[in-house]
């Protein structure tokens, strides 16, 4: 009788482990594909939001609120890219230049010269890999201010915007 | 042979099991290390879902979208205070609902909430926190959304914070 229990719970015990030793298999071959997606996309995620606040307190706010969040997304994006997330290279390259390009001008308005040439080679840096390489200094600059003359046009619903100058928009590479 | 087909049928039920587990698992690995990116982004997602089904709802259903959106948005800054991204979305969020508000002619209301958004953005620099203002940007900010929703694209094109691809 006891024989028999042992022999039961033997059993029993066995069928345990083939169920628990098939489910870390399973679950661990699915987690090893299924985990960098989930960051991926999460990080994609976040930079948007992030992103989107950056903008606007860019746009709207005052010059140190808006260079403190531009910093945080820098960040983020720094972030992203040292973890191999799978954001699109020239997104990430592009939306860093952006970001950069905003920091030069916040610095310029401050007159904080040593960081705006900082910021203004970092922008052009990253925005030579997404196909601005040969664009004069001068020009990337006309661009920026083109840009954020159709941002206030847009977001402050400023109707006596300054003449766009001329000059490579970035986003005719989109 | 009866003791096989039950090992085998343990196996199949453990990895039925595992691949249930597994997407849990791996939200749970994310959570511990790095749980300020998966907060986000669950909030990106709720964000989309509120500010996007809510332009092809009626105000009152908006608004009782808003309210719980505003809740929820009002717990994490609770656990996060500092977080001044937080602080902007309850801030917009607040002029979404008195929009809404307005919509439905409760004035009183509507007021209430706008002087809420005004508080949150103001506190973040902004430099023009008018009602006109505010509901204009809101409109601007949602008509971007929803071109986005209907694309199915991360971001607008015309946003230029956003990601997309260049």
């Amino acid at each position: 009788m006891r024989m028999k229990t042992l022999k039961i719970a033997l059993f029993c015990l066995g069928c345990l482990s083939v169920f628990f030793l098939a489910a870390l298999i399973t679950s661990g071959l699915r987690i090893r594909r299924e985990l960098p997606r989930l960051k991926n996309s999460s990080t994609y995620q976040y930079a948007g939001l992030i992103g989107d606040y950056a903008f606007l307190q860019y746009n709207q706010a005052s010059s140190e609120q808006g260079r403190a969040a531009l910093l945080e997304y820098a960040d983020v994006l720094q972030r992203a890219r040292a973890h191999g997330a799978n954001v699109p290279g020239k997104v990430l390259n592009f939306q860093l230049g952006l970001t950069y390009l905003r920091l030069y001008r916040l610095a310029i308005a401050t007159h904080d010269l040593a960081k705006a040439s900082d910021y203004l080679s970092a922008g052009q840096k990253e925005m030579s890999s997404v196909g601005h390489k040969d664009i004069p200094t001068e020009e990337l600059i006309e661009a920026m201010q083109k840009r954020e003359a159709e941002e206030d046009k847009l977001y402050k619903k400023v109707n006596n915007v300054p003449p766009l100058l001329s000059g490579a928009d970035h986003r005719s590479s989109q | 042979m009866k003791r096989i087909l039950i090992r085998g049928v343990c196996a199949i039920m453990g990895v039925l099991f595992g691949y249930v587990c597994a997407p849990a698992v791996s939200v749970w690995i994310l959570q511990s290390s790095q749980p300020e990116i998966l907060a986000g982004s669950f909030l990106a997602l709720y964000k989309n879902t509120v500010v996007c089904d809510c332009l092809n709802m009626s105000p009152q259903e908006r608004k009782e979208k808003l309210s719980r959106y505003i809740s929820a948005l009002q717990e994490a800054e609770k656990k996060n205070p500092a977080s001044k991204m937080l602080s902007q979305e309850v801030g917009l969020a607040h002029v979404r609902l008195s929009v809404a508000e307005k919509q439905l002619g409760e004035q009183v209301q509507a007021d209430e909430q706008m002087g809420m958004a005004r508080e949150h953005l103001t506190s973040l620099g902004w430099s023009d926190v008018s009602s006109t203002h505010l509901a204009s940007l809101v409109a601007q900010l949602d008509s971007e959304n929803q071109q986005t929703d209907a694309k199915g694209k991360p971001a607008p094109a015309n946003r230029p914070s956003s990601i997309h691809h260049p």
